[in-house]
């Protein structure tokens, strides 16, 4: 099935700065539709109020983190099932076993590309 | 039956004993050095002119790369609008590059993490001399040598080369150039 590029996408960052830089490479990847959080209790409150086709959000935010608001997505029988993917800077084994414990449906660890933000995206959504 | 050795040191008790009370009296000495350098330490004047000023200077360096990267991704994002009208091959490229550009940045929030971990190890690092100053608080301890070398104070202002100043401190290219101008 093809991927709906108007889907909703929200994006969760407590950088004002990495939140541009997303939207502007999710923009160059066709998609328009692209909200800003910068932590996870702002993010949760939106999911309640629109429905979202991607999650990609950071991990280290206060005072929510993004594991956390993967936990209460997770645990959220109409959020569920949309896919979340992790964008942070902890790289260490740990940090990605708890994530997928918790439900990831991918990881991206920072820096990275654009290449690495469009592979990740279509192995959670299928190519595009 | 004793071996030579132990017959050796049987026979010179006092040179051990006097052996023992100059490794004691060394010890004391380094003890009370220690403890003076710890006394010394000062904690309340080492947050107010190095730790603090320190971490003033890195806020400072992170408020400047994320005013230099907001003025970057300003560009760019005119660039990627421009893009669409550049007709053939040439406006795909400059949208490559474009690309690359808004990867570049993610610096900011590299940088920005890896700072914030160097302020939070210097206030641990502030914390515990200030223990340890305590423990050594009402002791009575000999002075410090008169010609020991002070440490240098990269943030004492009273010398003439400073570095950059903060925000708002120094003077603006503005005023310099009215400085200039007046002849004074």
């Amino acid at each position: 099935m093809a991927v709906d590029l108007n889907m909703n996408v929200l994006i969760v960052d407590d950088y004002a700065t990495m939140l541009r830089i997303i939207k502007n490479l999710l923009k160059q990847l066709n998609f328009p539709n692209v909200d800003e959080a910068t932590d996870g209790t702002a993010a949760l409150n939106m999911l309640k109020l629109k429905d979202y086709g991607l999650i990609i959000s950071d991990w280290n935010m206060q005072p929510m983190t993004g594991l956390e608001l993967l936990k209460a997505v997770r645990a959220d029988e109409k959020l569920k099932k949309i896919p979340f993917i992790m964008v942070t800077a902890e790289s260490k084994t740990e940090n990605v076993v708890l994530a997928k414990e918790a439900g990831v449906s991918n990881y991206i660890v920072k820096p990275f590309n654009a290449d690495t933000l469009k592979g990740k995206i279509a192995s959670v959504l299928g190519a595009f | 039956m004793s071996d030579p050795q132990t017959r050796s040191q049987a026979a010179a008790p006092g040179a051990d004993t006097a052996s023992l009370m100059a490794g004691i009296r060394d010890l004391s000495t380094y003890i009370a050095g220690m403890k003076r350098e710890i006394a010394n330490i000062s904690p309340d004047q080492m947050k107010s002119t190095l730790i603090d000023p320190a971490t003033n200077e890195l806020d400072a360096t992170v408020e400047a790369t994320a005013a230099a990267t907001n003025t970057i991704m300003d560009v760019a994002e005119k660039l990627m609008e421009l893009s669409g009208q550049i007709p053939g091959d040439h406006g795909g490229k400059v949208m490559d590059y474009v690309t690359q550009i808004f990867e570049a940045c993610t610096f900011q929030d590299i940088t920005g993490q890896r700072i914030r971990k160097v302020i939070t190890a210097m206030r641990a690092i502030e914390e515990r001399i200030a223990g340890l100053a305590k423990l050594v608080e009402g002791v009575d301890l000999p002075a410090e040598a008169p010609d020991k070398p002070k440490l240098a104070n990269p943030f004492d202002q009273s010398g003439l080369l400073n570095g950059p100043q903060m925000a708002g401190k120094g003077h603006s290219q503005a005023s310099i150039d009215e400085l200039f101008s007046s002849g004074s």
